[in-house]
């Protein structure tokens, strides 16, 4: 039996004590790529933060990479994070008094990993921005900056990488760029890519859509 | 990247709030430091000229002024005492040794002493070169003195009245300089001593030109000095001495140990509201520090949820936070113990340049380091509670608003 990256059944997520979401079920393999659309406050973000453990499972069964994700501890669900999995949020939002190359370096260091100059090198060439690297994020453009966030949630060539509208301000130009990066760095380090949107551009690129609105 | 590298940067980001509180902080603990420095250094100074003095016998009056005349050279005397009544008095069985003190001129504003040999010897002075003087009108001169004024032996050096710089000049009598001290880091350094007779010979006769030298030498016709400085046989001389001194004669018993705890009483008052005024200043450091850590944590609330999501824990985040409240005050107390120091040598050397007194080096002080630690521990406490806020962030909240 082949160990699937990531394996929902049966689960109700939300805030408190409030569901916002249930989902029956979910199978993704290894280096597996999928699409979760559905319109806004159907539960596409909060999918997503419950796989990362940055909330709990109400109910139901959630394994990430094996482990139960439900199961672990705050603490151990922040150290799992940091080891496997990366985050490309919406809001780019990289720590504004460091620099490029110290923003990668910070994902190690709150990981809990060795720092990794060479691999941060390595990453920032691959995505076109190892010129940046000592500047602090204000004088990125929005491109830049976009490359420095995937740059981060890839530095440590996670199992699996989770993007929460990653092209929801971007030109179609631009979506189209961002979206065969991610998916490029994704299949580069071997990670399964989970990416929630609302942004219909973004459809064509994958074969695996799950749409909450069928979930629900 | 570590705790340490990321609160410097992120301290550094906001580096106007940062350089306000560090300064703050500074001035309160430069504040602190300089007041130890300087109350340690004055207490050893009194101390040392206070040595082996039990008691000051001299003109009635304020016994403080009485100590700081006679024993550190600071104020001027009560006035004088009758020689005979002195003599009588140094007569007594209870007492070990009585120096004489006979105040009246300066040169360049160190003050010129009559006295006896046994006063060199008994705060250790030693000759540095030439000998001990014997007869009037040769001094020998504190290791200050030589040094300030550039002097050498067999120089002639002239007197001024008073004990104060002045344009008074006894030009008729000259002093020879005989001798020169080594340094002893006592009262001796910065003094002309010289026989209680050339004291008396100067002012023997009163300048003509001013009546009231000339009313008071026709009121005093005997042989006068200033003051005994005395040195107890028994320890019942300590009972005895003082009452028989201002109960049977003209003269005041003044205790110098009594009346410098008084003298240093009195200056607590002051160093108490300087001391005051410096942890104001350090509680409105902390003050800062919690403002400024509470406002930096409101306004990077995503960027510690973003870092949450990258794998740091609760406790890390917390940590990141003390760090750079403790960062805060290590980088204040270190400006504070230099700016404190660099106080305390420029009060030293003003203090000096007065003449009124010489002070040791500013070394280190041990309480320096209970300074440096109640600081950090004011830092660290200020950052408690935005560690806390930053602590009890949403992280899914603050993610999902996006800014």
């Amino acid at each position: 039996m082949v160990v699937g990256m990531l394996s929902i059944s049966n689960i109700a997520l939300g805030y408190g004590d409030k569901p916002v979401l249930q989902l029956t079920g979910l199978e993704l393999p290894k280096g597996g790529q999928c699409l979760i659309t559905g319109a806004s406050g159907s539960g596409k973000t909060t999918l997503l933060y419950a796989i990362a453990g940055l909330i709990s499972v109400m109910s139901g069964k959630m394994m990430v990479g094996g482990a139960d994700i439900g199961k672990l501890s705050e603490a151990e669900r922040d150290h799992f994070r940091g080891q496997h999995i990366g985050m490309i949020f919406q809001t780019l939002h990289l720590v504004k008094s460091l620099t490029v190359l110290d923003n990668l370096l910070l994902a190690s260091y709150l990981a809990g990993v060795p720092p990794q100059h060479q691999r941060a090198s390595e990453v920032l060439k691959k995505l076109d921005i190892h010129d940046k690297r000592d500047e602090l994020p204000e004088r990125l453009s929005q491109g830049q900056a976009q490359r420095v966030a995937i740059a981060r949630a890839v530095l440590h060539r996670p199992a699996l990488i989770l993007a929460d509208e990653p092209t929801s301000s971007l030109d179609d130009s631009a979506c189209e760029t961002v979206i065969n990066l991610i998916k490029e760095v994704a299949q580069d380090t071997g990670a399964a890519l989970v990416i929630s949107t609302h942004d219909s551009r973004v459809k064509s690129h994958f074969g695996n859509v799950i749409n909450l609105g069928d979930g629900r | 990247m570590n705790t340490l590298k990321l609160s410097v940067a992120n301290l550094r980001f906001r580096a106007l709030a940062s350089f306000f509180n560090v300064l703050i902080l500074a001035l309160g603990i430069a504040a602190i430091v300089t007041l130890l420095h300087l109350s340690r250094q004055i207490e050893q100074r009194f101390t040392r000229d206070l040595q082996g003095i039990d008691l000051v016998v001299g003109a009635k009056g304020s016994p403080i002024q009485l100590i700081l005349s006679s024993v550190f050279h600071l104020d001027i005397p009560n006035g004088n005492i009758p020689l005979a009544e002195a003599e009588k008095l140094e007569a007594n069985p209870l007492i070990q040794s009585a120096i004489p003190i006979a105040l009246g001129d300066n040169y360049n504003g160190f003050r010129i002493v009559g006295t006896t040999h046994d006063y060199i010897d008994h705060y250790g002075g030693k000759l540095a070169e030439g000998r001990l003087y014997e007869v009037q009108m040769e001094a020998v001169l504190g290791s200050e003195v030589v040094r300030k004024n550039q002097l050498k032996l067999n120089d002639k050096i002239i007197g001024a009245h008073g004990l104060a710089n002045s344009d008074d000049l006894h030009t008729d009598f000259p002093y020879t300089i005989v001798g020169i001290l080594q340094p002893t880091g006592t009262v001796l350094d910065r003094l002309v001593l010289t026989p209680v007779e050339s004291v008396w010979h100067v002012h023997e006769h009163p300048d003509a030109d001013d009546p009231e030298e000339v009313a008071y030498k026709k009121a005093h016709p005997e042989k006068e000095i200033t003051s005994l400085l005395i040195s107890y046989k028994t320890p019942m001389a300590a009972v005895v001495l003082p009452r028989l001194v201002d109960k049977t004669s003209s003269m005041q018993a003044a205790s110098p140990a009594f009346e410098t705890a008084r003298l240093l009483k009195i200056l607590g008052i002051g160093s108490d509201a300087i001391e005051l005024f410096a942890g104001m200043l350090v509680a409105i450091a902390a003050s800062g520090f919690f403002v400024t850590l509470w406002s930096a944590v409101n306004d990077r609330r995503y960027d510690i949820a973003l870092m949450r999501s990258l794998g740091a824990t609760r406790g890390k985040i917390f940590a990141l936070v003390l760090a750079e409240g403790l960062t805060l005050g290590a980088l204040g107390t270190a400006l504070g113990l230099l700016l404190g120091h660099g106080f305390a040598c420029l009060a030293q050397s003003w203090i000096e340049r007065t003449r009124h007194m010489a002070l040791g080096a500013v070394g280190f002080h041990p309480y320096e380091i209970y300074v440096v630690l109640i600081a950090l521990a004011i830092s660290a406490v200020a950052a408690i509670l935005p560690g806390m806020m930053a602590y009890r962030v949403n992280v899914a909240k603050v993610l999902s608003k996006g800014s």
